[in-house]
């Protein structure tokens, strides 16, 4: 079965001059939002950033965004044949597109 | 363990942590390691770090194959590191193969390798595509014992796909069916609850699985207090070569990154109090900063690179030529691949950095490409060893060359000699040359 997810991704460095942008991505029921993300990376637009390590393990915690409003995993929330609108952590300091600076404090480079 | 270890830390005042740095060289000063040079990814910005002893802990290299079970950061960076600052390679060829990682449906949330424990708990039974069961054809019946080694496991579901005979996606079916919803509770526990929320009902259906790049054997050579060749320069875990042999006995792998971990902390320690003072020699020190700023004389990429498609298509070349059963054809095939994709990769990486203030943040595509600088090199550092090694042994299956030859009882090392790979150690005494 084949479907379609429309990303309408939150993009940019600067908070205050963001631009949206929204993808078409093929998907198999089941598949992360994580799983679209790095198919619009090597399909569409390899300038697109987000943060992640293990992909699929819901191990290194890197990969969180929200997802229509709501704090999710990209690697555990699910694709699904409509629109989703993925932003930055709002709580965050924003870094590009859809990364923001999750490290705690003693772990950053100053 | 990672929790314990960041705690004991954070009680430690003298231990200063930067996260989000990609080292992109190593620094080296007559003959000894004086520190690294690489960028912070969140800002951009260069950043080169003068060190009287630094330690390699980058893990292997299972990035570079398709299906693996590694984090993104396992393209084998700690191997091309040290072969550029002049540091030996050893026993490249051998990359383990885990045989039943998840392959199908897609499972969220949950480690590829699972399937391991509940196979041998519950006899779970590898089922061809025609649902038939198939390993007795490769001598070891599915008689719920689980005796089937690991390396037979991912030969006899490798052949069955070759034969078309695979499951959907390209792997084997394994099947709890014949287990009872109470002893699949029983053995599984709470897991249970997350297969059912990716929609996987074990009483009713088979999984997918496949063969996926776990460990590699090889890297760099060290001695038993985790010295490399290179003053200066120490190495622990999986990136140290020569622990293993031709294969690894399953559980090594954490006692490798305890015990190597542990001796390397106490030799860098011990070199640490022994010198006085460590500068970053100005000549080579800017050398490494000029590529990761962009600059230098190399020749200049188009700013369009896909690097996450390159790395795509790096990691269908390694499945599909340098997995675990290779023939010299398919080894120089997947060389040509690899020489292709480094020519399009260029020599420094596309445009340059940025003056604006947060111009290059979280920039991937410069990561990728230092990746991909990487993991290139290491990805031939594998194939032309796999390819010199005319014989089948532990992890390295030449199926042109099936048989364990006495003449082989022999490592070989990987330099770097110009941008040529430089292979030694083959029985014939001759050394083979990268083609350039």
């Amino acid at each position: 079965m084949s479907n379609v997810a429309t990303l309408k991704i939150k993009r940019g460095s600067d908070a205050g001059a963001a631009r949206w942008e929204t993808f078409g991505v093929p998907f198999e029921l089941g598949q992360s939002v994580l799983d679209g993300l790095r198919w619009l990376r090597s399909h569409k637009d390899p300038s697109l950033a987000i943060r992640f390590s293990c992909i699929n393990a819901n191990a290194c915690k890197e990969c969180m965004i929200q997802l229509d409003g709501e704090t999710v995993y990209a690697c555990t929330a699910r694709l699904e044949p409509r629109e989703m609108t993925l932003t930055p952590l709002p709580n965050k300091k924003l870094v590009r597109d859809l990364v923001t600076e999750i490290a705690p404090p003693s772990e950053r480079f100053k | 363990m990672s929790k314990t270890l960041r705690t004991v830390m954070a009680r430690n005042p003298d231990i200063r942590k930067a996260g989000d740095i990609c080292i992109a060289d190593l620094v080296a000063d007559g003959g000894e390691i004086a520190g690294a040079v690489g960028w912070h990814l969140d800002s951009g910005a260069p950043v080169a770090i003068a060190a009287k002893a630094t330690v390699l802990a980058t893990g292997g290299l299972t990035r570079l194959y398709r299906r693996n079970s590694a984090s993104t950061n396992m393209g084998g960076d700690g191997y091309a590191l040290a072969l550029r600052a002049g540091a030996t390679l050893i026993d490249m060829e051998f990359v383990q193969f885990f045989p039943i990682g998840h392959l199908a449906p897609r499972l969220v949330g949950m480690d590829p390798i699972m399937w391991d424990p509940f196979r041998y708990k519950l006899g779970g039974r590898l089922l061809n595509g025609r649902m038939e069961e198939f390993t007795s054809r490769y001598g070891s019946d599915e008689d719920g014992k689980y005796v089937l080694t690991r390396d037979l496991a991912t030969y006899a579901i490798f052949k069955e796909v070759e034969a078309g005979r695979g499951s959907p996606h390209g792997g084997a079916y394994l099947s709890f069916e014949h287990c009872s919803a109470s002893a699949l509770r029983a053995a599984f526990g709470p897991v249970i609850d997350r297969l059912t929320a990716n929609k996987i009902d074990l009483t009713r259906m088979p999984v997918e699985v496949a063969p996926i790049a776990h460990y590699h054997m090889g890297g760099v050579v060290a001695d038993a207090r985790m010295r490399t060749e290179l003053p200066g320069l120490f190495a622990a875990g999986e990136v140290v070569g020569g622990a293993n042999g031709a294969n690894r006995l399953s559980g090594n792998a954490i006692t490798e990154a305890l015990v190597f971990g542990r001796r390397a902390g106490t030799s860098a320690a011990a070199r640490v109090k022994q010198i006085a003072r460590r500068d970053l020699p100005p000549k080579s020190t800017r050398a490494a900063l000029d590529l990761v700023a962009g600059y230098g004389a190399g020749s200049p990429v188009s700013g369009n690179l896909n690097t996450a498609a390159m790395i795509e298509h790096l990691q269908a070349i390694m499945a599909d030529d340098v997995g675990p059963f290779r023939t010299g054809a398919k080894l120089k095939r997947a060389l040509d691949g690899i020489d292709e994709l480094t020519a399009e990769l260029g020599e420094r990486p596309p445009g340059v950095l940025s003056s604006r203030a947060n111009g290059n943040a979280f920039d991937l595509q410069r990561l990728e490409w230092f990746d991909l600088r990487n993991m290139l090199t290491v990805a031939r550092a594998v194939a032309q060893a796999a390819l010199s090694r005319d014989e089948s042994r532990g992890a390295h299956q030449r199926e042109d060359y099936p048989q364990a030859l006495p003449q082989w009882r022999r490592r070989q090392r990987v330099r770097l000699a110009g941008d040529a790979l430089q292979i030694t150690g083959a029985p014939s005494a001759v050394a083979s040359m990268a083609p350039s």
